[in-house]
């Protein structure tokens, strides 16, 4: 049997997080958003040089 | 990764650079702060310490030491070590002249501790004319202890057009030393708004940079060549301007600016000597405008806004591009190459003589 | 790592509350990680609590992180593996 995914709801979320081209308001569910995209998007990891702004 | 994430701004900056002087021992035709001089009333060893302090209290991870060189400050050392001390990570850029073995020893002892040295040709002839007569020299000096040491340094190079075709030359030289390469924009910030034009890479050339950047993973960037990610699959990075919302400059008087390629009046966020540091980076109005701010205009309708945002500030504001508009190098710009300039450049000043800092210990 | 499993922040690295979450920079190999708030509980555990013990009080609290263990575990043992956590 088909496992029924809940719907994504942010808690105690201060601000939109960026989960790339979605963003998402504190307190409301996107539409096409999967638990397993939203854990994806927990962590981002930057190249340490990746930010423009330094020499 | 978007601006929609840095709106409210960081509680500090993720990294910072840090111009300690302004006084250098050479004159690089190209160089972004225009060094060459000490400036009067550069912040002294108390002050700088204090300025650490703060930022180890922000929790600031890093900072990026330059300037100038910074290596030309008689306390560089006790500085450097003083900010490991306090939790801040360095990463210092120098031209290498003033590495000799006691300072090679130094770099490969100390934990925390990041160093760039300057090249910007793999030949004397094609650095020279940039750099000085004999910088080549004195930097490969620099890097022969450095990797006699084991030490993994980096290899930054502004990439020019007459080194364009050195580019593999660099990448095999940082690969024989067991460095990395680190390629960075020119920008025509400081003397470099002078030689820019002269300097610059063509657009054939920068598409075949973003092709060479996509074959080199490994090659850093500085995410200085985010306006080129609009050509296909982004670049690694945050492709993004960072001035004021990741990344901000202080300069050796400690006046403050969004970003060391703009040290311009109207970049300038305010001084550490009459607001503290914090309250510049939280509530100065230039960084609350920057962190709501992105590039509007046309760019705003382009299919690779969101690759590109729009290109770098600094190369518009020394162009007297406005800021809404497409980047004087953005890929899509037909007419780009027109304004090319060709040679003779100014010959930059040859080494001055200098007196190493004073290693402590 | 499993339910039992006690976790702290590296001694060599850092980590930085922000808005969206949490700033995490690891000193020894220049990493630098943004992480989500709804991992923080995680990342901020003195290691008094499990694993499990956090994601039941999360779950409660309807929180992602909390009620999908087995793969919050993989993240954070991916975590573990780049040197910002330990487990102890």
């Amino acid at each position: 049997m088909q496992e029924t995914m809940p719907p994504v709801v942010l808690t105690d979320s201060k601000s939109p997080m960026d989960l790339g081209d979605r963003h998402v308001e504190p307190g409301s569910a996107p539409a096409h958003t999967t638990p397993q995209e939203v854990l994806e998007d927990l962590i981002d990891e930057i190249t340490i040089d990746g930010m423009c702004g330094v020499y | 990764m978007n601006y929609d994430l840095l709106r409210l701004g960081l509680s500090a900056p993720i990294c910072l650079t840090w111009e300690m002087t302004y006084a250098c021992n050479l004159r690089c035709i190209h160089c972004l702060s225009s060094s060459g001089r000490r400036a009067p009333g550069e912040l002294d060893t108390d002050e700088a310490r204090r300025l650490i302090d703060e930022w180890a209290r922000m929790k600031v991870f890093y900072i990026n030491v330059g300037g100038g060189e910074p290596m030309t400050r008689p306390d560089f050392f006790d500085l450097m070590e003083y900010a490991i001390r306090n939790g801040i990570g360095i990463k210092f850029s120098t031209n290498g002249t003033l590495i000799d073995r006691k300072a090679a020893d130094w770099i490969v002892s100390t934990d925390y501790l990041d160093v760039q040295v300057s090249l910007d040709g793999a030949s004397a002839d094609v650095n020279d004319v940039i750099r000085g007569a004999g910088s080549y020299a004195r930097a490969r000096h620099a890097m022969d202890l450095l990797a006699e040491r084991g030490f993994r340094f980096k290899i930054n190079s502004v990439v020019t057009r007459r080194a364009f075709d050195q580019l593999d030359c660099l990448f095999d030289m940082a690969r024989n030393y067991g460095a990395e390469l680190r390629l960075t924009r020119l920008r025509p910030s400081g003397r470099a708004k002078e030689v820019w034009n002269a300097l610059r890479l063509t657009q054939a050339q920068n598409r075949s940079l973003y092709a060479w950047l996509q074959d080199h993973p490994d090659v850093l960037t500085g995410d200085s060549f985010f306006h080129l990610s609009a050509l296909g699959q982004p670049l690694d990075g945050m492709n993004m301007c960072g001035a004021g919302r990741i990344v901000c400059c202080v300069d050796p008087v400690g006046d403050v600016y969004a970003c060391p390629f703009v040290l311009v009046p109207e970049f300038k966020a305010g001084n550490v000597r009459d607001s503290s540091f914090a309250e510049i980076w939280h509530d100065s109005p230039l960084f609350v405008h920057l962190r709501q701010w992105q590039v509007g205009g046309t760019c705003q309708e382009c299919p690779a806004y969101t690759k590109c945002h729009g290109g770098c500030m600094a190369v518009k504001y020394f162009t007297e591009t406005p800021l809404d508009d497409p980047d004087p190098e953005c890929v899509f710009k037909s007419d780009s190459d027109a304004v090319l300039t060709a040679l003779p450049l100014p010959t930059p000043r040859s080494i001055r003589a200098q007196k190493s800092p004073v290693l402590i210990g | 790592m499993d339910r039992d499993s006690r976790i702290r922040l590296s001694t060599t690295a850092s980590l930085r509350r922000e808005a969206f979450g949490a700033l995490v920079y690891s000193y020894k190999d220049r990493r630098l990680l943004f992480i989500d708030q709804r991992l923080l509980p995680y990342l901020t555990s003195d290691g008094t609590r499990t694993v499990g013990e956090i994601a039941d009080s999360l779950a409660a609290e309807g929180n992602i992180p909390g009620s999908r263990l087995e793969k919050t575990m993989a993240l954070l043992e991916g975590l573990r593996r780049k040197g910002v956590l330990d487990e102890l």
